[in-house]
């Protein structure tokens, strides 16, 4: 094979990817306007940390809302007064401190918008695929490294429209992150179309970003490096961007048409005699199909919710079998099923719509593929369990949250199963319960994960590891508020408690009026809200603890005496620390599979995939 | 540092970088079309009886437009010929002709096809006495059923018959606006090459969302005079629409004003030059006995649809006034988000083809002659796949 490390300057080559330009680079290009993909990787993680802040302020604000509906904000809500949009009105819609439905609404679907597209993709995917995959793989970079740049400020440019969009008169979208129409269409506030903007934006970054990730995959592996010596973490990645890639264009198509019909007037999802608000229909053509939007909506959110999951899972597989020294357990069952989720996770979009009124026959076809898909996840968390089954675990921060990934993750799988029949899902739609089984899976799911990611690889980009201490206490708090937080909600949506009421259900329920005998909600089920406010107030106290450790550390941390902290087999750890412009001073080679630990026979409890074997040497 | 592949093909993937990656792209291109290609067929699937307006386009337009793509997609492949066999003069000639296909393809559609549209109206009645009286007077006095059917089947159900199924009313008389009358019975011409400004003309048809008058039942507040009531408008004591002394209405200090174009300029009545169809339909009818004078050099241009006859329509007639916008139908709708996304895909081939002309590209090409043809090849896969997205398109918006 031509070797893929060759290091001589072709000619006609210019900068900035020149061989002698680096070392004199301008702090712009090096820092901010950079192609290096570990730069991006940085900036990208920083991005992604500092929205998934954005998002949980959010939700701390409506939670405080459920608790005490109508009651003003302390202090914050003073703030927001002033610092907040003006409704169509001229009011101030924090007005007195109070956070009003419209506030509930904006931030509750800026919430989702901004965790989800915001927050833990650029992270999961954009993060961590940057800094680790051209490294794990033995690349001097991605594929395309000014593409990779233009992904940033794309992704750049929607967080910007996305966060003015809080400022603008009527403030930010309200119709919820699904924004279905008509509603999402008829509110008569700019902040929808701000939305859709935003999000072509974004997709076109995580678009750029995916066909990156794959070109690099296929063709810049290392000599040696074959497909089944690649790190999981790197086929995570690999099923990640062909989901992405797919999956987002059809949201792309639907947003240009959502757009079209509030800046154009036409009727794509407005059906014939829609009628807005009072007794007139609305003055447009009609003919449209608010079904239309749904489909096309999750057509990918649900490949979406594999994008969250997967590479969560790519860096506990890391992580897990890092610690506890022994070799994945079904390496290649867990990538053929990492293969069967892709695929699988196009078709089974429409079990969000059962309550749509579809036809008995095509929930039953959905309900058949999601009832599969649940296999191959399965599949993946029993290869990981048995993993740890007779290995020396070691207890370091990283690893107690990936360990904690597991039980947690597989609340929130095995809970979907109920949403995923058409018949006990016509109870539990849109109830708390919904609200509680997908937190398991991306909160203390993916976000344990990112954590986990977090305090594992900060050695290799700063080298100093995070503070042990304090790691053990952010992961100690997490869990336990997380917990708080979520397993009530299961029990609230038993109970019948529907989501997205900015009172928390308190009128839904009537519990002032206790001479009433039915319909209500008893006091023990909305007693919980306070109890889940406490905790997520609780939760963002343990955040603190995170954000300071990680800010002390880049400077003050412990630091690393060499370059393989962790005694890891992947290539990324047999590079310098941080590694060069270019990745590898010395052209590399793969020798083996991406995970011998504990090898019989071997010197040392890991074997790095660079080492020769013994008859080869 | 140099990334591996970026113009030498991989061993084992027979690719270099560029061209593995413009493969990937294109793949989440077909997600990207097919998701308004999938809202197409479910529209016209689900589209109410008279709605999808089958048979309005001009093939043989879209049919040239198909021609100069087709060519343009075989030149391209020619330039990058030359280059192989290091032509760089054939190149730029094959390069430019390519250029010029693809310019001619967005000239004919956003200077012709485009305007063309917007400026041609359609109009709903709202009684079918109205509408008889309309149409008859399109067809020269009579009200003719077999031939409004006609037109309405050449229209809108080539094959079917939806024509009993839909009311007379809300079958659509289409045209051009020349000219509007006023409440004092003056008639102001409309220059019907640009017809009512494009943004504004939608008329009544169109609510400034957030600053409507409501009634205490939720509904739209009217007034005496039959306008639809905003926010910051200034009223007379008998909440009459005040105006200013050129007939403008007046607004509040400070109020952003809100186009409704009957209303500002007065509209009693629009005066309409039927499309072509009814002329033809009239000629054939009334065989020359013709109730109306020829009006010649009275209205102006007419969009070179020969001269008609004018039709008068009442304001109180009119229930839905429309050109063929992209609010018109979802149809209509389809046609400019799918015509313009590929546009916009035809405009983005033009601006890096060009680039590959510049002085900056000469000197990648000395510098890199391999790499440089790669570029050429990569433009020519994105040029071929915007190609075959208007061999869909040609077919479904045009033939079908």
């Amino acid at each position: 094979m031509e070797t893929t490390t060759k290091l001589e300057v072709a000619p006609g080559k210019h900068a900035p990817e020149d061989e002698h330009a680096h070392g004199e680079q301008h702090f712009l290009t090096k820092y901010v306007f950079s192609s290096d993909h570990k730069v991006i990787g940085i900036q990208y993680g920083i991005g992604g940390l500092l929205f998934l802040l954005v998002g949980f302020m959010l939700i701390i604000g409506m939670r405080w809302q459920i608790a005490k509906p109508g009651e003003p904000i302390p202090i914050i809500g003073a703030v927001l007064e002033h610092v907040y949009a003006h409704n169509n009105a001229g009011e101030p819609i924090f007005k007195n401190g109070v956070m009003s439905e419209d506030a509930y609404n904006q931030f509750g679907a800026m919430h989702g918008t901004i965790m989800v597209f915001m927050g833990i993709v650029p992270l999961a995917f954009a993060a961590f695929g940057n800094y680790v995959v051209p490294l794990q793989i033995g690349a001097p970079d991605m594929a395309f490294p000014r593409v990779n740049m233009a992904s940033f400020w794309a992704f750049f440019g929607g967080a910007v429209v996305m966060t003015v969009s809080f400022f603008i008169p009527g403030g930010a979208a309200q119709a919820g992150w699904t924004s279905y129409s008509p509603l999402a269409t008829v509110i008569p506030t700019d902040g929808q179309s701000y939305w859709l903007i935003g999000m072509m934006l974004l997709i076109t970054s995580s678009l750029l970003g995916a066909v990156n990730f794959i070109a690099t995959i296929i063709q810049l592996r290392a000599p040696g490096m074959t497909w089944f010596r690649m790190p999981f973490f790197v086929w995570a990645q690999f099923v990640t961007a062909f989901l992405l890639l797919l999956a987002f264009p059809p949201l792309e198509a639907a947003g240009i048409m959502q757009l079209m019909d509030r800046v154009c007037d036409t009727s794509f999802f407005l059906p014939t005699g829609v009628f807005a608000t009072g007794s007139d229909p609305m003055n447009v053509s009609g003919g449209g199909s608010p079904l239309l939007w749904q489909h096309l909506f999750w057509f990918l959110g649900h490949p979406e919710v594999y994008v969250l999951i997967l590479p969560a899972i790519g860096i506990v597989t890391e992580i897990i079998a890092n610690n506890t020294r022994r070799p994945v357990w079904g390496y290649k069952l867990m990538v053929g099923s990492l293969l069967v989720l892709g695929f699988l996770s196009f078709i089974v979009w429409a079990h969000h719509m059962y309550l749509t009124g579809m036809s008995y026959k095509v929930a039953t076809f959905f309900q058949t593929t999601t009832m599969i898909i649940s296999i191959p996840s399965v599949i993946l968390l029993t290869c990981l369990f048995i993993t740890l089954w007779r290995g020396s675990i070691r207890f370091n921060t990283p690893s107690m949250f990936a360990l904690a990934f597991l039980p947690m993750f597989g609340i929130g799988g095995l809970t979907g199963l109920p949403l995923g029949f058409n018949f006990t899902d016509l109870h539990l739609h849109d109830s708390y319960y919904v609200i509680a089984h997908f937190h398991y899976v991306v909160a203390p799911g993916t976000v344990f994960a990112l954590f986990a990611g977090v305090y594992y690889w900060f050695p290799k980009m700063t080298g100093r590891k995070m503070d042990e201490y304090w790691g053990r206490v952010h992961f100690w708090g997490s869990i336990i508020f997380m917990n708080i937080i979520f397993m009530p909600m299961f029990i609230q949506g038993f109970a019948g408690l529907g989501r997205r009421m900015s009172d928390g259900g308190a009128t839904y329920s009537l519990v002032q009026q206790p001479d009433l005998t039915s319909g209500g909600l008893p006091e023990s089920i909305m007693g919980m809200n306070t109890m889940i406010s406490l905790g997520a107030f609780g939760m963002f106290l343990i955040q603190i603890v995170f954000i300071v450790n990680f800010f002390h550390s880049i400077r003050h941390g412990k630091k690393v005496n060499s370059d393989n902290p962790w005694g890891s087999t992947t290539l990324e750890w047999q590079t310098p620390t941080p590694p060069p412009h270019g990745n590898f001073p010395e052209p590399i080679e793969v020798h083996r599979g991406p995970y011998e630990y504990s090898t019989p026979g071997a010197d040392k409890d890991f074997t790095p995939q660079t080492e020769p074997d013994k008859d080869e040497a | 540092m140099i990334i591996p592949h970026f113009e030498k093909p991989r061993e084992d993937t027979g690719l270099y970088n560029g061209k593995a990656g413009i493969w990937i792209f294109l793949a989440s291109e077909v997600m990207l079309f097919g998701g308004v290609f999938s809202a197409y067929v479910l529209l016209r699937v689900g589209a109410d009886d008279g709605t999808w307006s089958m048979g309005l386009m001009n093939k043989w337009v879209g049919a040239f437009n198909t021609l100069i793509l087709i060519a343009s997609s075989a030149t391209i492949v020619l330039a990058w010929v030359c280059l192989k066999l290091k032509d760089i003069a054939g190149y730029r000639k094959w390069q430019w002709i390519t250029i010029v296909f693809a310019t001619m393809f967005l000239v004919v559609k956003w200077s012709y096809e485009w305007p063309a549209k917007f400026t041609h109206y359609d109009v709903k009645f709202t009684s079918d006495a109205a509408a008889k009286r309309a149409m008859g007077d399109a067809l020269g006095g009579t009200f003719d059923e077999t031939a409004v059917k006609q037109i309405w089947q050449g229209r809108f159900d080539p094959g079917t018959n939806t024509w009993d199924r839909v009311e007379l009313k809300d079958k659509p008389l289409d045209g051009h606006i020349v000219a509007y009358i006023d409440s004092e019975d003056k008639r102001h011409k409309v220059d019907a090459t640009m017809g009512f400004s494009f943004w504004s003309h939608a008329i009544v048809w169109r609510f400034d969302r957030k600053n409507l008058v409501k009634n205490p039942d939720g509904s739209v507040k009217t007034n005496t005079e039959g306008n639809v009531l905003y926010k910051g408008i200034e009223l007379n004591a008998d909440e009459s629409l005040k105006r200013d002394e050129n007939g403008n209405v007046v607004y509040q200090e400070g109020a952003i004003p809100y186009h409704d174009t009957f209303r500002d300029r007065d509209i009693q009545a629009i005066v309409l030059h039927p499309a072509g169809n009814w002329h033809t339909k009239q000629k054939e009818a009334s065989s020359g006995t013709l109730k109306f004078a020829e009006e010649k050099g009275h209205t102006g241009t007419d969009g070179g649809h020969g001269h008609h006859h004018e039709v008068i329509i009442q304001r109180q007639d009119i229930s839905r006034l429309s050109s063929y916008e992209p609010a018109h139908s979802t149809f209509f709708a389809t046609y400019y988000t799918l015509t313009g996304l590929h546009a916009l895909h035809v405009l983005g081939g033009i601006l890096v083809m060009l680039y590959h002309l510049l002085p900056i590209s000469r000197r990648v090409y000395e510098a890199n002659p391999e790499q440089f043809t790669n570029r050429i090849e990569i433009t020519g896969l994105f040029w071929h796949f915007v190609d075959l997205v208007w061999i869909f398109l040609f077919p479904i918006l045009y033939l079908l």
